[in-house]
């Protein structure tokens, strides 16, 4: 049996869930407190229960569930290393606190250019001609941003390849299935959660440079 | 955390018997390794193409995604774990996690470990010996595999051995 533990307004669960749709695993969400007796291993939310194993990385559970054709991994694995390294902790730092860090929340910004140049209203996914884990993974983590209207007029201002693709993905029936399954508020709140479920490092300025390679 | 990202993806490479490539940090810290004129972007990225070039397959997919879960739970905590109190919960929660272990990744020494024994060895090196009986899952496990001298290479041995009863006893008259 296939669990997925989670908190609420966790949006790192919507990773999990629209990819076990894609991947047509059977799922079953539990919704757990991060001390609950059941994730003896780690009080990392959301967890992945299979098989006796714990996969308690929200990527990599992901990841596990719908795993990319083979000849995309490296680009897959790229993907997936930059969310993880920049734009989830970015995200997560500017949008799940109250402290003002200029340099982290101009990676944020560095980071959803990077993506409005990637996709397109030709270039519907992220990685090759159909939807990858990359997508998925990526949307979950915008959806509570772009969702809220302040939000959105703010960072996404100008960014149109951006919105057209997250509204475009939005549309998917798995997407819109996990949407209904687990609510997540959009705002700022899903942010905070992030941050204290993924356990973030209080990353020091000289973490993240102003400057991101084009 | 002062972990030399570098040093780290050339050991594995010295390790996995494959040409290490040019490897530098690029912006934001993301390492970019160049080799044959192939890019690769990302400490994750960069050790599976490593695993590739050395024919390392598994063959359960259950264990590649363990082995995935910590490199980048190396990569995203371990690596910037900075100053005491972060060093003290990792610390804790790996004690935690391999407290019913050998090796992270089902039976048997895999990438994951090596990596994270690099990872560790300042930290490690640097214990109390208080600590290290505190840390004592993550004591024995670190001890374990640096007496692989085919992953430990030119790193130091860190010392396991001492009775630290005799350091955590108090005298008694």
């Amino acid at each position: 049996m296939v669990v997925i533990y989670s908190n609420i307004n966790n949006l790192s669960t919507l990773k999990l869930l629209i990819s076990s749709y894609f991947g047509k695993h059977d799922v079953t969400l539990e919704i757990v407190r991060c001390t609950d007796a059941k994730l003896l291993e780690t009080d990392r939310l959301p967890a992945l229960s299979v098989a006796d194993t714990l996969l308690f990385i929200p990527n990599t559970a992901a990841h596990y569930l719908f795993p990319p054709k083979s000849f995309d991994e490296k680009q897959v694995n790229e993907w997936l290393d930059w969310e993880s390294s920049l734009l989830s902790p970015s995200i997560a730092w500017t949008l799940g606190t109250s402290t003002k860090n200029v340099q982290i929340k101009n990676t944020l910004i560095t980071c959803l250019s990077t993506l409005d140049s990637t996709v397109s209203s030709t270039k519907k996914f992220i990685v090759g001609k159909e939807i990858s884990v990359v997508d998925i993974i990526i949307w979950s983590t915008l959806q509570p941003l772009y969702k809220n209207e302040n939000l959105m007029v703010e960072y996404l201002f100008k960014l149109n390849n951006l919105l057209g693709w997250l509204l475009q993905l939005e549309k998917l029936s798995q997407f819109q299935d996990a949407s209904k399954a687990y609510k997540i508020e959009p705002g700022n709140v899903p942010y905070q959660v992030l941050l204290s479920s993924s356990k973030y490092l209080n990353i020091s300025e000289t973490s993240f440079n102003v400057e991101v390679e084009k | 955390m002062n972990v030399n990202i570098i040093k780290c993806l050339m050991q594995v490479a010295s390790y996995l018997k494959v040409q290490p490539g040019k490897i530098q940090i690029g912006s934001n810290l993301i390492p970019v390794r160049t080799i044959n004129d192939s890019t690769t972007k990302g400490f994750v990225s960069i050790i599976f193409e490593m695993l590739k070039e050395a024919k390392c397959n598994f063959t359960n997919p259950l264990d590649i995604a363990e082995v995935r879960q910590w490199l980048e739970y190396c990569i995203v905590y371990t690596a910037r774990a900075d100053g005491s109190q972060n060093i003290e919960n990792m610390l804790k929660e790996l004690n935690n996690l391999l407290s019913t272990k050998t090796y992270l990744v089902s039976y048997k020494m895999t990438v994951a470990d090596i990596v994270l024994y690099y990872m560790l060895h300042n930290v490690m090196g640097n214990l109390s010996y208080l600590d290290k009986e505190k840390y004592l899952h993550v004591s024995r496990w670190f001890d374990n595999l640096q007496q692989n001298s085919l992953v430990r290479q030119k790193n130091t041995i860190v010392d396991f051995k001492t009775n630290y009863l005799i350091v955590a006893a108090p005298v008694k008259h």
